[in-house]
């Protein structure tokens, strides 16, 4: 089956799935089904597809940028920022406003992409990135306890802790609008990306020895994180895994030039997502379980599956043939 | 012509590369040679423009090459680092495509498919073309490397310590490549530590020793037991073979 087929077949298993399954007939009809569709479900689609493909896209481009396997969006910085920026907005009282939470969220990622850009400086390479995105995400994560630690509302922690498991429930068409835009501009960087990848698999000297710009792929890998990441925490709070595991799956399946995995990864993380959170939907009783949690169950065990399976296989964790 | 003029480098206060002038012609195999932290690799960075000289220039036909565009002193200049990391188990022949990166935009598919197969033919890898690179050998990979480099058709090849790990037969048969790509014309300037291999294959020896040129000349010339004993701390005996080859014997 062909990823295009896996992903339609996501995407209406997404549009289908709930505490009431609609099928295809009754998409489009009138009362509440149609309604459900329409200002429920479709919305809920498109941006599960979009928040996938941005994770998995941004996990392909930083483990081929780092040359490291095991890293994902989480480790330069930009999830845990963007929902310092979330939690803010809800500290504040601001989620009430339309806008208050992607806000906030976005002026997080914003402020992690400038702070990377100062920290990550000029020509210090994946290793300068990678410590100042650990310094970020660390010094996010610590504001946000803060933040919830000093919060006097309980019904405000309970809801800033709901938001940060990452979620896509009850998103309108307004959400789409406010998330898709950020996320095709960063798409749009981060594809560009693929060649200079690709030159990297020869090491810094190597790269820039056959006239790579690694200045140019730093700001394409730091502007298009920004952007797709930003945006995808802005309007579902922390979803992890995704950036994490769609990659190594990609290499398993197509193979590990940096560039081949690109598109796929994009592709993966939609049907990974779109399945996931068809399933949050499916479970028992009368709420939903938080996307971030069931990625987090399928896959700590999926992921640990791929490293068994590489150490007693011919590959190691690393490629540094 | 490469040159590199007066060029000074200075890490700290640790002075890399003092005031080293040297010529290297194309269609000549010049090696750089000199001990541990004599400044070989640093030298060969700057001749290949991704090190910038704090003093000096190094220069390719009356342009500073540090100030060339990337893409163009790519195509002219070839290098093969001294690590032979290779960061993604990638196949042979993707990673020798690599060699045609600096053409994107010139050149059409045609082309770079003619150039890649005729860069492995000439390292004896089409072979492998279709091989995961983690499962070749020492030599199959050195081969292949060699390879990338030459798919860019430099005009120059610069070599940093390329027989690293490799045995004595692969050694000589990246030796010998190297060998008849000068004999085609190419620039070729590499950095040995094996006196004998120098002796064997160089036109040209430029003796380094902390930052400074020591000797630079034929390698009969430079590689004397005066030159080695000062540079090295090494007592030897030189000998030329029943084949009139010279041949460095190191002594305790």
């Amino acid at each position: 089956m062909v990823p295009h087929h896996l992903f339609l077949m996501a995407f209406l298993f997404s549009l289908s799935a709930g505490k009431i399954w609609i099928g295809p007939a009754h998409w489009f009809a009138a009362g509440a089904n149609g309604w459900i569709m329409a200002e429920l479900r479709l919305p809920r689609a498109i941006l599960g597809a979009g928040i996938g493909a941005a994770l998995g896209l941004s996990g392909a481009v930083l483990q081929g940028y780092l040359r490291n396997p095991l890293a994902d969006p989480t480790v330069v910085g930009v999830s845990s920022s963007a929902a310092f920026g979330g939690v803010v907005a809800i500290f504040l009282g601001l989620a009430v406003w339309p806008y208050g939470i992607f806000t906030c969220a976005m002026l997080g990622a914003a402020a992690a992409v400038l702070l990377l850009a100062m920290l990550a400086g000029r020509g210090t390479g994946p290793l300068g990135f990678i410590l100042g995105g650990m310094v970020l995400s660390t010094l996010a994560g610590s504001l946000t306890a803060f933040l919830i630690s000093i919060q006097a509302n309980p019904y405000e922690t309970s809801e800033i802790i709901s938001w940060l498991m990452g979620a896509i429930t009850d998103r309108t068409m307004d959400d789409v609008w406010r998330a898709l835009p950020f996320i095709l501009a960063g798409g749009m960087l981060l594809l560009q990306s693929g060649r200079m990848l690709d030159a990297l698999t020869l090491g810094e000297a190597g790269a820039r020895s056959i006239g790579a710009d690694l200045n140019r792929l730093r700001w394409l890998v730091i502007g298009g994180v920004g952007l797709c990441v930003g945006a995808a925490v802005a309007v579902s709070g922390v979803v992890g895994f995704v950036g994490l595991i769609v990659p190594h799956l990609m290499r398993s399946w197509i193979g590990e030039r940096p560039s081949a995995i690109l598109i796929p990864s994009a592709i993966g993380g939609a049907i990974l997502t779109l399945f996931a959170d068809g399933l949050v939907r499916l479970a028992p009783g009368a709420g939903e379980i938080r996307l971030g949690i069931v990625m987090a169950i399928l896959g700590t065990p999926f992921f640990l599956a791929i490293l068994f399976r590489q150490r007693s296989g011919r590959k190691g964790a690393f490629g540094d043939a | 012509m490469l040159e590199a003029k007066d060029i000074s480098v200075k890490v700290g206060a640790e002075q890399l590369l003092d005031g080293v002038s040297a010529e290297f012609a194309p269609g000549r195999l010049s090696v750089i040679l000199g001990p541990n932290g004599a400044g070989k690799s640093t030298l060969l960075a700057c001749l290949s423009g991704l090190r910038k000289a704090d003093g000096g220039s190094a220069i390719w036909d009356g342009a500073d090459i540090a100030a060339m565009n990337a893409k163009l002193r790519a195509r002219s200049i070839g290098l093969l680092p001294q690590s032979a990391a290779v960061h993604w188990d990638i196949y042979a022949r993707d990673l020798v495509a690599l060699g045609r990166y600096p053409y994107h935009g010139i050149s059409n598919k045609d082309q770079d498919e003619s150039h890649i197969e005729a860069a492995m033919a000439a390292t004896d890898c089409t072979h492998f073309a279709g091989r995961h690179m983690r499962s070749l050998s020492g030599g199959e990979r050195a081969r292949v490397l060699l390879a990338r480099v030459l798919a860019g058709q430099p005009q120059w090849l610069l070599a940093d310590e390329p027989l690293a790990g490799l045995d004595p037969r692969y050694q000589m048969q990246i030796l010998d490549h190297m060998r008849k790509l000068a004999n085609e014309g190419v620039g070729v300037v590499t950095v040995l530590h094996d006196l004998n291999q120098a002796a064997r294959i160089a036109d040209h020896v430029l003796l380094l020793n902390k930052g400074r040129v020591f000797a630079s000349g034929l390698p009969r010339d430079v590689l004397t037991k005066t030159n080695l004993k000062a540079v090295y701390d090494i007592d030897c005996a030189i000998f030329d073979d029943k084949d009139g080859q010279m041949a460095i014997i190191m002594q305790g």
